[in-house]
């Protein structure tokens, strides 16, 4: 009994997963990701319908949780460069209070410059390493670490104050 | 008391979980409705740009083809007949198109 479970559980992992397979496994974290990002729940899960979308019309990755991910950082990055551009955009409302800190934080990210917020996001939530982040946003790792140590450092002074 | 740097990553690290725990496990609809619901508009307007793009290219594609081969075409056969031609290298388009007629 129990060595038929483990044979059903083998045989599931090794075939390769489908869309709907990975649309279940992924959907919360890149939300989570492109939250942490943008800042909007409602965008953040618009970038990530398009993203799911984009990948149901081409053939599977290899690595899709890799791709799923960089797709992700890729979307939102053209979402800010596209809004920087949009005049009078009318914003999302703000999500609701969750704890006043995090709330302050949160305010606070979202008043930095976009690259320091993504470079944070990135380093902070998604555990990535200075070199994954400088593949992610496009530059060198010097910016990067600049991009993070700036960041933090204006966070420090904002609690601090 | 001022916060050390690494105070200050701790508190972004727990705000960043703590802010995207809102959302839930699980989509809010399964892949079938989203595909259903978000592709079929588009593969409808996709197609059509498609059709009307393809279309235009032929179009232009005929012209680009067309046009030089008919100039040659008339302007060596009446050449011809005028005698104003009396030699023409062999790749000229006025001695294919004397080849022709």
């Amino acid at each position: 009994m129990v060595v038929d479970r483990v044979d059903q559980v083998e045989t599931t992992m090794m075939k390769s997963p489908t869309i709907e397979d990975l649309y279940r496994a992924h959907w919360a974290p890149l939300v989570r990701l492109a939250l942490v990002m943008t800042g909007d729940r409602g965008r953040a899960e618009d970038l990530v319908h398009d993203v799911f979308i984009r990948l149901a019309l081409r053939p599977l990755p290899f690595d899709p949780t890799t791709y799923l991910r960089r797709m992700v950082i890729n979307a939102t990055r053209d979402h800010h460069r596209r809004i920087r551009v949009e005049r009078g955009l009318v914003l999302s409302p703000p999500p609701p209070v969750i704890n006043p800190e995090v709330d302050e934080i949160i305010e606070f990210l979202k008043r930095l410059p976009e690259r320091q917020r993504h470079a944070l996001a990135l380093r902070y939530y998604a555990d990535m390493d200075v070199a994954q982040i400088a593949r992610a946003l496009d530059c060198p790792a010097g910016t990067v670490k600049s991009l993070l140590h700036r960041g933090i450092d204006a966070l420090r002074k904002e609690l601090n104050a | 008391m001022s916060l050390t740097q690494g105070q200050v990553e701790e508190r972004l690290i727990h705000a960043f979980h703590e802010f995207a725990e809102v959302v839930p496990e699980h989509p809010p609809a399964p892949w079938s409705t989203v595909v259903a619901a978000s592709r079929a508009p588009r593969r409808h307007v996709s197609h059509l740009v498609g059709v009307a793009a393809s279309v235009v290219l032929i179009a232009l594609a005929t012209i680009v083809w067309a046009a030089p081969s008919a100039g040659a075409r008339y302007h060596g056969s009446q050449a011809i007949r005028m005698g104003h031609v009396v030699s023409v290298r062999p790749a000229h388009p006025i001695a294919r198109s004397a080849h022709a007629i």
